[in-house]
């Protein structure tokens, strides 16, 4: 715990930015395409259900998504 | 504060101010206003710098060309060798060009002639994203090749296959809508909201000392202190907008060249 305390940051100031407005993106992006899909499915189908299970699963889709880029950066990706 | 409001003759500002009336050439398509011609100003003021600065460059700088290279070796150092790298040295003119033509048009809504930033309206904002856009994609393309560079981008590793479906439509808005969408708007919104206010605080500062009654008169002079107190803060973000921009292109190129970065 205690050398953990003395490392550099893994990532420089901007890249950290990026990070953020990409997490940002990812999470405002996630349920619009998806509600916007369910959106459509809707009208194809005369429903109503799909928009809000589209935007549910694209949220759900999105934070499996941050977490896959952001959330375990120490292992996979080189 | 229904005094401001409800007073005949105060005028808060409304979104009018982003569209005044032609100046010259007014119905045909090149009409300009005067926030097109303070953005046409400007442009050309920049551009002339450095023109000037680098002309007839000296090993050992003096002058201008001396004000020229701190202007670009702070893009360069704090910026292209913080995210990109050696291999960002290329895209140092449009970095530079980018971060010092945004400032200067931020700029400008403190500035006592012009008093509007033309970046408070949409189109600038959107061209040079656009610009961006267009830029990293390239580059993207360039580096990778089309197929591998779509692979990088929309398939992320560790995922199981049919999952893909999902996050596939997501990644892609992601990075071809929504990263030119931020830039847009970010910069779009502090500079629109920042010149409200300013008109806000110092019309009403006018207006209450003005044509106030005599004991509304104190908030006047609160209005207009607020006002120069939140100039001070339109500086600091006209500045910070300018950097982010740049800043964010320059991350958008460094995933463009090295998708496996980090």
């Amino acid at each position: 715990m205690v050398e953990s305390m003395d490392e550099p940051p893994d990532r420089s100031f901007g890249e950290g930015e990026g990070m953020v407005w990409s997490v940002i993106a990812t999470l405002v992006g996630g349920p619009a395409v998806w509600g916007a899909i369910g959106y459509g499915v809707d009208k194809l189908a005369h429903t109503a259900v799909f928009l809000p299970v589209g935007v549910t699963v694209g949220f759900i889709a999105a934070l499996y998504l941050v977490y896959l880029k952001y959330g375990r950066d120490q292992s996979s990706q080189s | 504060m229904s005094l401001a409001q409800g007073e005949t003759g105060f005028h808060a500002p409304s979104l009018q101010e982003f569209t005044p009336p032609a100046v010259l050439f007014e119905g045909t398509f090149f009409e300009l206003n005067r926030i097109r011609l303070i953005a046409l100003f400007v442009t050309l003021l920049v551009s002339m710098f450095f023109v000037i600065a680098f002309r007839r460059p000296q090993l050992v700088p003096r002058g201008v060309q001396n004000m020229g290279e701190v202007a670009i070796d702070f893009v360069r150092f704090h910026i292209v060798d913080e995210i990109i790298g050696a291999e960002g040295r290329r895209f140092l003119p449009y970095l530079v060009t980018l971060f010092f033509l945004i400032l200067s048009l931020n700029v400008t809504g403190i500035m006592p002639p012009f008093n509007i930033p033309p970046t408070s309206v949409v189109a600038l904002p959107l061209i040079l994203a656009a610009c961006t856009w267009l830029v990293f994609n390239y580059t993207g393309i360039k580096e990778q090749g089309l197929g591998s560079y779509l692979k990088h981008t929309l398939f992320p590793p560790g995922v199981p296959l049919p999952i893909y479906l999902l996050v596939t439509p997501i990644e892609f808005v992601s990075t071809f809508v929504l990263r030119p969408a931020t830039l847009t708007i970010r910069l779009l919104a502090n500079m629109m909201a920042g010149h409200l206010m300013l008109v806000l605080f110092f019309s009403g500062a006018s207006y209450l000392l003005l044509e106030a009654d005599v004991w509304i008169k104190a908030f006047g002079v609160i209005s207009a202190a607020m006002g120069f107190a939140f100039t001070l803060f339109e500086l600091l973000v006209a500045f910070l907008q300018a950097y982010i921009f740049t800043l964010l292109t320059a991350v958008y190129l460094a995933g463009a060249l090295n998708p496996h970065h980090h």
